[in-house]
Order: C-alpha cells, then sequence, then structure tokens
C-alpha cells in the first residue's frame, strides 16, 4: 500500500487492524508524498492499493490506464492550518501571514506535493500569494514542511491539520483556511489494475471504507470524505 | 677553530623493544672528515642530528666555532639557522625546479641567476642549468646537489653517501670534485661513507663509527693500521686493510708492485697508474706464517718480519707480524705452540700476489 | 530555471571547492606531518561523509547551522540571518561531501615527498612557510589537482545533504541536482533529461580540463 505521507500513521493503523483481521496478509506501508508514490508507480513498483492526497494523481493514472475509471473511492478529507514553531504565535487569520515576521513559511513543493498546491491556493484566496512568494520554503514532503517550523527553520507553515496534530508538541496550532479557500482535499483510494495481490487490495480498501476504517481516520483527525 | 666538535647521544626508536642509541664524540681540525662504519652504525643518524633534524637527548654540537646544540645550555638552533649545506646519497633535488632554480632556493639577495650560474660552473656543471633532476645522470645530480649546498654560503657541508648510487667512474670523477671543493673553499666536510676506498681517497681525517660508537679517529693511515679495527675489518671483509702508492706495473706478467709505507708488495694487475694511492684488503687466513725463509713457492711475496702480539681468539690464535707494515695472520693454536709463535720470535709471512684484494 | 539551476551549480561548486581546496590541503598537510595523538581518529571524523548516507551529513549540518543548531543559534541572534535555505547552505553542504576527498588526496600528496626534502629546504635556510609553499605545494601539485577535480565534481553532484540543509526552493537553492529530482518528481522527463545532460557535460568539460591541466608541467 503505497500511502500519502500525511497518511501515514493512519495508514499503518489501519494495516494493522486489516492485518488482525486477516491472518496470514501481511500489508507494507510505502509511505511518501503523493507526486513522488505517483512517480514509483509509474516505474512500474509492484503497488496494490495507492492512497493519494488529491484526484490528480489518480486522474493522471487512469489516463495511463493503470486504474480501472471508476474504481477509485474517496475515503477521507481534510483541512489545512497555519502552524508556527511551538512558543511562538500564530496570526489570526490567514491574510496575516504576510506579516515579516514570518520570513519563511514552508509548504509542500507544488510542483510535486498536493498539500503545496492547496496552500498556493489558499494563498492566492487570502490574496497574500505574491506577497509572501519570496518567503516560500518548499518542502519535499507535507512532513518535511512541518519539520521545517518544528525545527524553527521556518516561522510559519501551512500544512495539512492531520499533520500538524501529529507533531503537537513542536508546533502552535494557528487559524485553518476557510472552506473553499482552496479544492477540497479529498484522499482517493484506487486499486491499481495490474496489482500482484488484486483480491487483497479490493478487501483492504473495503476495510478503509468500512465503518472501523472510518473511526481510524477520524482518529487521526480526518475528516469524512465530502458526500458525492 | 674551522673543524666539528661532537660529543653526543641520540636516541631513535630502532627495533620494538631494543632502541638504537649513537654515542659520538669526536673532534675533527676541519678538512676532509671522512665517517667510515658498517651500515647500521648510525652514519646517517649523526649526520642528521649535526644538521638539526634529530634532536640528541644531551651533548654539545659545534660547527667552525659556532654552537649549534648544547643540552646544558638550552641551544638547539633550527636547521635554518645551522649554517650547514647537507647532500644526501639520492640528490634529493627539488623535482619540480631545473638545475639553476636549485641552486637559486640557496641563494639570498641581487643577481641569483648570475651568482647560481658561476656556483654550477664550480662543480663543472654549467652546461646542466636548464635540466630538471628527472633528466640529469646521478653524477649530474649530485653536482647540482653539491652546488646548491654551497650556494647558502654554510660554515659546513655534510655529505651523506653521496656516491653511492653512481657507477665507479662518475663515483670517481665526482670524487675529486668534492675534494678539490673542499681545498678551494677551506670548508670543514663531513662525509658519511660505507665505503673504505672513497674513506682513504678523500679523507684527511677518519672516525670509525659501529654499533652506535666511534671507536676510532684520526688520520685514516694510522686509524687503519691500528689495533681497534674489529669494525673496519667487519665492514670490508678484510682484516688486514693498508693503504699504498702504486709503484710500478707489469702488465704481461699480470703484476703491480705497491708500497705500503716501508713494506713493498706485489698485487694482481692494479689499473690505478703509477703514484696512486690505493686500498688493498688481505684476509688473515691468506697468510702463511713460516719461522725460515722459504724458497720455490708460488707465493710472490715473502715478507721478513717480527711477531709483536699473538692472541688466542677462540678457536684460533691471531698473530701481529711488522714487516715494518704489520700484518694480521691467524693459525690454529697447535701450529702456533709447534712454531714457538710469540712475541720476538722472527717469521716469514707467504702471501699471493692474488690474495690482495683492491677496494673500492 | 534551467539558467538558474546552472548557475547556482556553477557558483556553488566554485565557492565549495576554493574552500575546499584551501582548507583541505592545509588539513593534509598537518594529518600527512604531525604525530599528534588522536591523529587516527580525526582522520576517521574527516572521511566520515564519504561512509554516512548524506542524509545523516544533512542531519549534522542542521543541527550545527540550523536556526536552532549550535552555531546557528548565536549566529541568528546576533545577525538575524541564518543558513538554512540560503546558497551558503549548498555551500556548506557541497563543501562538507567534497572535503573528506580533498583531505585525502592532499594527505597521500604530502605523504609522498621524501621528509629529508625538508631538511635540504632549511639547511639552505628557509622556513616551514617557504618550505611549504616552493617545495611542499609544487611537489604535491598533481595529487592536489586531482583532489580539487573530485571535490569540484563531488560539490556539482551534491544532493542529499543539499536537500536537507538548503532546501529545494527555485531559483535560490535549487542547484542541478535538484532540479532534476524535481523534474522528475513533477513527470517533466523533457525537462529533466536537459537538466542531466547539462550536468554530465559540465562534469566532463572539467574532467577534460583537469586531465590536461595534469599532464602540464608547472
Amino acid at each position: 500500500m503505497s500511502a500519502a505521507s500525511s497518511l501515514k500513521e493512519a495508514a499503518r493503523e489501519a494495516a494493522d487492524r486489516f492485518e488482525a483481521e486477516h491472518p496470514g496478509t501481511g500489508v507494507v506501508v510505502n509511505a511518501a508524498a503523493s507526486g513522488v508514490l505517483l512517480r514509483q508507480i509509474e516505474e512500474d513498483a509492484p503497488v496494490d492499493l495507492f492512497l493519494s492526497a488529491s484526484r490528480d494523481e489518480i486522474g493522471r493514472l487512469e489516463r495511463a490506464g493503470r486504474i480501472e475509471i471508476g474504481a477509485a473511492r474517496p475515503f477521507a478529507s481534510n483541512r489545512l492550518i497555519v502552524i508556527v514553531p511551538a512558543g511562538s504565535s500564530p496570526p489570526a487569520t490567514l491574510a496575516g501571514l504576510a506579516d515579516p515576521r514570518f520570513d519563511r513559511i514552508a509548504i509542500g513543493n507544488p510542483r510535486t506535493v498536493p498539500a503545496g498546491r492547496y496552500a498556493e491556493q489558499a494563498l492566492r484566496w487570502a490574496g497574500i500569494r505574491d506577497a509572501v512568494a519570496s518567503r516560500l520554503v518548499p518542502g519535499e514532503s507535507v512532513r518535511q514542511a512541518l519539520e521545517y517550523v518544528a525545527r524553527g527553520e521556518a516561522a510559519a507553515g501551512l500544512v495539512y491539520a492531520t499533520d500538524a496534530r501529529a507533531l503537537g508538541r513542536k508546533v502552535t496550532l494557528g487559524p485553518a483556511a476557510p472552506e473553499g479557500s482552496h479544492d477540497p482535499i479529498v484522499y482517493v483510494a484506487a486499486p491499481l489494475r495490474d496489482a500482484p495481490h488484486r483480491t487483497e487490495a479490493a478487501a483492504l480498501l473495503a476495510f478503509l471504507l468500512s465503518e472501523e476504517g472510518r473511526r481510524i481516520l477520524a482518529r487521526h483527525g480526518f475528516l469524512p470524505p465530502p458526500a458525492p | 677553530m674551522n673543524g666539528f666538535s661532537v660529543d653526543i647521544a641520540v636516541e631513535r626508536p630502532g627495533t620494538p623493544g631494543r632502541p638504537f642509541r649513537l654515542e659520538a664524540a669526536f673532534e675533527t681540525e676541519g678538512g676532509f672528515t671522512v665517517v667510515f662504519g658498517p651500515s647500521g652504525a648510525g652514519k646517517s643518524t649523526l649526520l642528521l642530528a649535526i644538521v638539526g633534524a634529530i634532536r640528541p637527548v644531551r651533548g654539545r654540537i659545534v660547527a667552525g666555532g659556532r654552537v649549534l646544540f648544547d643540552s646544558d645550555h638550552g641551544i638547539d638552533l633550527p636547521t635554518r639557522e645551522r649554517r650547514l649545506g647537507i647532500v644526501f646519497q639520492d640528490a634529493l633535488l627539488f623535482p619540480h625546479l631545473d638545475a639553476r632554480r636549485n641552486v637559486e632556493f640557496g641563494l639570498r639577495g641581487r643577481d641569483r641567476r648570475g651568482r647560481a650560474e658561476e656556483i654550477l660552473a664550480r662543480v663543472e656543471a654549467a652546461g646542466l642549468a636548464g635540466g630538471f633532476p628527472e633528466e640529469l645522470s646521478g653524477g649530474e645530480r649530485q653536482r647540482v646537489a653539491l652546488a646548491r649546498a654551497l650556494a647558502a654560503e654554510p660554515a659546513g657541508l655534510l655529505l651523506d653517501e653521496p656516491f653511492s648510487a653512481l657507477d665507479p667512474g662518475s663515483r670517481e670523477g665526482l670524487g675529486a670534485v668534492v675534494a678539490g671543493l673542499q681545498r678551494e673553499t677551506g670548508l670543514p666536510f663531513l662525509h658519511v661513507t660505507h665505503d673504505l676506498g672513497e674513506a682513504l681517497r678523500l679523507g684527511t681525517s677518519l672516525v670509525v663509527l659501529d654499533g652506535g660508537n666511534v671507536v676510532q679517529t684520526g688520520p685514516p693511515v694510522e686509524v687503519l693500521s691500528a689495533p681497534a679495527r674489529a669494525a673496519v675489518a667487519r665492514a670490508v671483509g678484510f682484516e688486514n686493510v693498508f693503504t699504498g702508492t702504486v709503484l710500478r706495473h707489469a702488465p704481461e706478467e699480470g703484476w703491480s708492485e705497491v708500497d705500503l709505507g716501508g713494506t713493498r708488495v706485489e698485487t694482481g694487475l692494479l689499473a690505478e697508474p703509477p703514484g696512486s694511492r690505493v686500498a688493498l684488503g688481505l684476509r688473515a687466513g691468506d697468510v702463511i706464517v713460516s719461522v725460515e725463509r722459504i724458497a720455490g713457492t708460488s707465493a710472490r711475496n715473502v715478507l721478513e718480519g717480527t711477531v709483536v702480539a699473538a692472541e688466542r681468539r677462540g678457536p684460533v690464535v691471531e698473530l701481529v707480524v711488522a714487516t715494518p707494515v704489520r700484518f694480521r695472520a691467524i693459525v690454529t693454536p697447535a701450529a702456533a705452540r709447534a712454531l714457538s709463535l710469540a712475541p720476538g720470535r722472527r717469521a716469514w709471512l707467504l702471501v699471493k700476489a692474488l690474495a690482495f684484494h683492491r677496494l673500492e | 530555471m534551467i539558467f538558474s539551476a546552472l548557475r547556482l551549480s556553477v557558483t556553488v561548486a566554485l565557492a565549495s571547492t576554493a574552500l575546499v581546496a584551501g582548507v583541505g590541503t592545509l588539513a593534509g598537510w598537518l594529518l600527512a606531518r604531525s604525530r599528534f595523538r588522536g591523529r587516527e581518529t580525526l582522520d576517521a571524523v574527516l572521511n566520515l561523509p564519504l561512509v554516512l548516507p548524506p542524509t545523516v551529513t544533512g542531519y549534522y549540518l542542521i543541527a550545527l547551522l540550523g536556526r536552532r543548531g549550535l552555531l546557528g543559534t548565536p549566529l541568528y541572534r546576533f545577525t538575524g540571518w541564518s543558513v538554512p535555505f540560503t546558497w551558503v547552505a549548498c555551500v556548506a553542504a557541497a563543501s562538507v561531501m567534497a572535503f573528506p576527498l580533498m583531505v585525502r588526496s592532499a594527505r597521500v600528496a604530502f605523504e609522498g615527498i621524501d621528509p629529508r626534502q625538508e631538511i635540504a629546504s632549511a639547511s639552505l635556510g628557509h622556513g616551514r612557510v617557504s618550505y611549504l609553499l616552493r617545495v611542499a605545494l609544487p611537489m604535491a601539485r598533481r595529487g592536489l589537482a586531482s583532489g580539487v577535480v573530485l571535490a569540484f565534481a563531488r560539490s556539482i553532484g551534491e544532493f542529499g545533504a543539499t536537500l536537507m540543509l538548503a532546501g529545494n526552493i527555485p531559483g535560490r537553492t535549487q542547484t542541478l541536482p535538484l532540479a532534476i529530482y524535481d523534474a522528475v518528481l513533477a513527470g517533466e522527463d523533457r525537462t529533466a533529461l536537459a537538466l542531466s545532460a547539462l550536468l554530465t557535460a559540465v562534469s566532463v568539460g572539467v574532467m577534460l580540463a583537469a586531465g590536461r591541466l595534469g599532464r602540464r608541467r608547472a
């Protein structure tokens, strides 16, 4: 199972529970930025189930014929949140990031990390995208952007609320990006067409969508997927 | 006082658990001093200590009246202030500089180029100025190394086996150049070698080093005819070492006559022209001792003399016979008893011409 | 983007090579000559970046130079400036990775010089500095030159530690290798190919120039 890095802990827990319910089945979780996972799949990495942080990657694989049209399922959603290093004070609103004291603002690399694309959208929505452009520090994954803030290298960051919770002690949470300030952050799961273990992949996907799967995701701060 | 005065103790790591210790004390009156000894005697260590590359554990080093090292007074001049030139066995020129620039490296002040060329000319190396060390022969390199050492106007020159890597021809030529330089400059030279012939040809005084100790000093001929020469014998493989002057040759007869300093002997045919100095070695076991004059023998030398010493050494008796030049011979204790070989006894020594070996 | 990455890469590689050539030569000189206690340990530590994964080296660099790092904290407090996410961070990462190669080459080159050369030099009235400048450096020049080439090659190809300390900011810290990484992940295969070809061409050019330099007598 290749999971977007923001899903790392949730995916691991879900996999553990799935293994417990299906003795004899082992699930390997490969967590990285969705863009990185996409490249791995394109290079024929042996992946059964792909949990992406955005529809874009799934769409690209559908066009390449690697995922059957209609097989992908949204299973969770997320929000962006402003974070600052523990001990410093966050801005009151998203637009407050324009304050020069936020000399470096960590986001995911917009070219490869979906969170980065959402962050750019949110900053543009807040009308400060150009003002902070030279202060943006792209991380190779959400986790790296978060690390930049946790270590104090960046004065602020705009990352997934779930990741911010995971490293809660080292960062202080600020305002969330309002709904509508960016495309909905929808996590989409899809079994690969040429998966080495198709049956297990389908069972794992079903587990994620089950009540129990939802509970695990909720415990890690994920919101339910938007109603279809 | 122009020479070297050395009295030092040096300790070096040597083999584990058994450090090498050099105890050297000698004085020279200037001129050409040869330090002679077998390999491992401590010759190079001595030079390195004098030049300041190794610090003695105690002692005193004086060169040309300047105190270079004195452990009692806390004096230890760094090498660059000792003003001693040094020439190594392998010349050790700076490979990235041509001959002239190697010499210039030792010069200060104006017109270094012109002066470097002058110095090269003095060692008969004027034509080598533009040559890089790798393009020069071994002998040429040594000439340049000599010129470089002289360039810094040293108070003395140290030579660490400078000829040992050369063929005999260039060795002779360079020997003459070095000896000439010493006479011309009047600088004290300290020349280390394990080559006895070289020591005898060049040296005005000889320091014999063995096992880390100075075992003898003095003019070469005296040193070699004096008794404490086990080290010399071991170094060259001959108990008898003579220096002599070639008198004449009989090429068709295959012999030469050499005056050993009061005793004339016939040797195998030598290459040196009459009047040359040569060093000859003779094994004590190649000398036959008789108490009567014997005729009709193939031995070309029958030398009359007097036994001056007869000493038991392990399984043999060693005799010293004055002819008047002293010869060492060994006989069995039985022969010594049968012939009553004791000091004062008249004896004749029988030595084949070909038993004399010319020492390189 | 290609042009800025190329310019940054070359600038960073030149700066770190210059730094490493100077400090590395001196370090190699000291290691080759002195026999102090802990010398072998120091040598091993200096060589660590050769064997450690670049991420570990990158981590140590962050711990040292980061805004909350050992040296980074006072630096930030007094100047308001910090190393990460600047081109200086690229130079620092590249330098640390290239340093062992330079030290090693320099040390071997200096160890190859007969110690009696220094005695000869001193007997001609020259001190240590004069010996270093006029004898040891020229004699070691081939080894030093190969060290410089290796250092430059390592610098221009540095990726892992740079990514960790300098980040991947287009136009500021995105060197050629990072730009290639970025292009590959973004699926821009043609850009990746063009950048890779460019980096290859620069490297081949450096090697050729170095070969020519090595053959010429100083």
